[in-house]
């Protein structure tokens, strides 16, 4: 239950976080982008020449050469044009949506978080964040640390140093282990960092020392030092080593005692964030339309409905007892389930003419029926980029393994239908199979009795929501000489 | 069993939304972080601001006054006057060494590398006039000298532009080219320049209403057209 409570908080931020993020449209846009605006008069000279010659009545003597009046208007105009060029760079150094890091040695792991690879695997283990005296336990990933809305903009001292950022994020999260009071938090804390690059090109590989502090709710300084790999296609990892330490005052929201409780957190950790993508500071000058990009697809949201040949619907379905053994019971409908994607991902290889593609997102759920779950965090996916109607219509046909804590294995094709920019439509067909696994049975309290493994076919539609389907003269390959 | 996520009331998350939209809607955090290329001239003078930007090494320009700038050897300088693609500028120049340098405009400072619009390069004998980087014309001239500074007036209006150096108009010229917001100024390689009392006017105003689609549009829309 306990851990329940904590996937219900960082689903609730992680939409809390989109919200903020889409709320405020124009807001960031203007953090995202940066417009100039060139203005410019262009002058048409014009000049008109009347002639007009007017003959006098009367005869005339054919073959002389006579004279006739004539008048001649010459006319100048200048007409002045504006024309107006904008212009759109990039506004930042660093913007990313999400950012997870299992950290080590921040407890004894008996008292540890369970966090987990990446600081989100151990979100969907049965024992996450619970202690039972009674039953001691072995975590590795003690701590985790998270950020949601990071934002990192460049920071122009000492006459302009390369690559020093100043940021922050909606919310930062480090958690040492189960007891609360211990955690540090905070909303907007201020972070000054500097990269040096190690590889300058996509992907870049930086090591960034920083430090940073935090106000509110909790007070704390965290200083840190990272390899970073990444952004590709929004997608990086992080090997941090760090210190934190702060306080949680008395009867604050963090620690409800009449005593403050202070932190000393010593950590490393791997990590990874998704949606987070990463600027040098001479890209800043790039203008959007130049800029090189390394996937298909990258995107915030996929949703879909699905039916399926599942044959108990998520929608209507009843759990039936009978001698001693539960089953999950009901009719198959024209909707079964849904799926949900978050942060999904495709990124281009640069062979087969560039549509080999691997992709994953930071979380798969696809509900085919009741009991037809998969749950899923980085899946792996590969298959092929098919342009159907150029810019338009795509075809993708792929393989998914899931591997935690969904064990499923999934072949589909979809085809997307490009809207506008952010906007596309899906229709999704395939078969899974494979067993929704222990956690998630647990989530969803399937029945004891109910047979869990299936292979089910299933057809979606949905929708693709701040997904932007990239041109191929838009990736990086295709700019390569 | 203890309650690890710290965060739980609706109060805290309502909070990082208000918190959120002020911090990033008031682009606090940028707003704090100017960036180093660009002055603004004429901050404390009743006339017109005048942007500047370097387009340069940053340690290649300085600013020594309200309306001056100072540009050392390799140095580069773009001034704009919002909205004003017909306007006249003035600018006292003192050669601080070396005396050879140039007087752009009719380009912007993103397209400048590209497109260098029209020059008036001082010479150690002549003006050169270019466009687009070729000489056009030609127009003798005793030079300027080192340590002595000098009044510049150009006005650029419409087709037309002209250079006014003290006293004298030594150059009249028209041209096709569209009129931008900027002017420059950069000095040759072994030169530095001081450039005083920098003042744009602007003789017409450019306004998105007047743009070429808007002015067919409102002709279409007109009683006359029905």
């Amino acid at each position: 239950m306990i851990h329940s409570i904590f996937r219900v908080h960082i689903l609730f931020l992680s939409l809390c976080s989109v919200i903020l993020l889409s709320s405020c449209t124009t807001v960031l846009k203007k953090q995202l982008t940066r417009t100039e605006e060139d203005r410019f008069t262009i002058t048409v000279n014009d000049t008109t020449v009347e002639k007009i010659i007017n003959n006098p009545p009367g005869p005339r003597d054919n073959g002389i050469i006579f004279p006739s009046p004539t008048t001649k208007v010459i006319t100048h105009t200048k007409t002045q044009y504006d024309s107006t060029s904008e212009r759109y760079y990039p506004n930042f150094i660093r913007a990313g949506l999400f950012e997870g890091v299992g950290l080590l040695g921040t407890s004894s792991p008996s008292e540890g978080f369970g966090s987990g690879l990446f600081g989100v695997f151990g979100i969907f283990d049965p024992e996450f964040g619970t202690i039972n005296r009674n039953e001691p336990r072995d975590v590795l990933f003690t701590g985790g640390l998270y950020r949601f809305g990071i934002f990192e903009w460049q920071l122009r001292w000492f006459r302009d140093a390369k690559h020093w950022t100043v940021g922050t994020s909606a919310v930062e999260m480090i958690v040492p282990e189960v007891d609360n009071p211990k955690s540090l938090v905070s909303i907007f804390p201020i972070y000054i960092r500097k990269r040096f690059y190690l590889r300058e090109s996509i992907p870049y590989i930086a090591i960034t020392p920083a430090f940073g502090f935090g106000y509110f709710p909790s007070q704390y300084g965290n200083a840190s030092v990272s390899l970073d790999f990444g952004s590709i296609g929004g997608l990086n990892f992080r090997i941090y080593a760090g210190l934190a330490a702060g306080i949680n005052l008395a009867n604050s929201s963090l620690n409800s005692t009449s005593a403050s409780v202070s932190s000393t957190i010593p950590y490393i950790g791997l990590g990874t964030s998704v949606l987070d993508f990463l600027n040098k500071p001479e890209e800043l000058d790039i203008e959007w339309k130049n800029h090189e990009h390394s996937s298909w697809s990258v995107g915030l949201l996929s949703f879909s409905i699905n039916m399926s040949s599942a044959d108990t619907s998520l929608f209507g379905y009843t759990q039936v007892t009978s001698r001693n053994r539960t089953t999950s019971q009901g009719q198959p409908g024209i909707i079964n389930g849904f799926s949900l994607r978050v942060a999904p991902v495709t990124l281009a290889l640069p062979f087969i003419d560039k549509r080999v593609f691997i992709g994953t997102s930071l979380l798969h759920l696809g509900v085919l029926g009741a009991k037809e779950i998969i749950m899923s965090v980085f899946p792996l996916r590969a298959g092929y980029w098919h342009t159907l109607i150029q810019d338009e219509l795509i075809l993708e046909p792929s393989i998914e393994y899931t591997y935690y804590p969904s064990r499923v294995l999934n072949v589909s094709a979809a085809c997307k239908l490009a809207i506008n920019e952010y906007i596309n439509l899906q229709l999704t067909g395939g078969v899974a199979s494979g067993n929704p696994g222990n956690s998630v049975t647990a989530v969803f309290d399937l029945s004891d009795g109910d047979v869990l493994d299936f292979t089910t076919f299933y057809l979606g539609f949905g929708i693709g929501i701040n997904e932007r389907l990239f041109k191929e003269s838009e990736l990086r390959y295709s700019r390569k000489k | 069993m203890k309650i690890p996520f710290p965060i739980s009331s609706t109060l805290q998350i309502i909070s990082i939304i208000i918190c959120g939209n002020i911090l990033s809607g008031c682009s606090l955090i940028p707003s704090i972080l100017p960036n180093p290329y660009i002055y603004q001239l004429n901050k404390y003078t009743p006339k017109q601001y005048i942007g500047c930007i370097n387009i340069s090494h940053i340690d290649s320009v300085e600013q020594t006054a309200d309306n001056s700038m100072r540009i050392f050897k390799g140095g580069a300088l773009a001034f704009g006057l919002n909205e004003a693609a017909d306007h006249i500028t003035d600018i006292t120049i003192t050669p601080t060494a070396g005396k050879n340098f140039t007087i752009g405009f009719r380009s912007t400072p993103h397209d400048y590398l590209h497109n260098k619009g029209l020059e008036f390069t001082f010479d150690d004998k002549a003006i050169l006039i270019k466009e687009h980087g070729k000489i056009i014309d030609k127009k003798q001239f005793s030079g300027l000298q080192e340590k002595k500074q000098e009044r510049f007036i150009i006005i650029n209006d419409a087709a037309e532009y002209s250079l006014q150096i003290g006293c004298d108009i030594v150059y009249r010229g028209k041209t096709k080219l569209q009129g931008t917001e900027y002017c420059f100024l950069y000095p040759f390689a072994e030169t530095e320049l001081h450039a005083q009392a920098i003042t744009m006017t602007n003789i017409r105003v450019t306004k998105p209403s007047l743009t070429l689609q808007k002015s067919a549009e409102k002709i279409a829309n007109s009683p006359a057209a029905e």
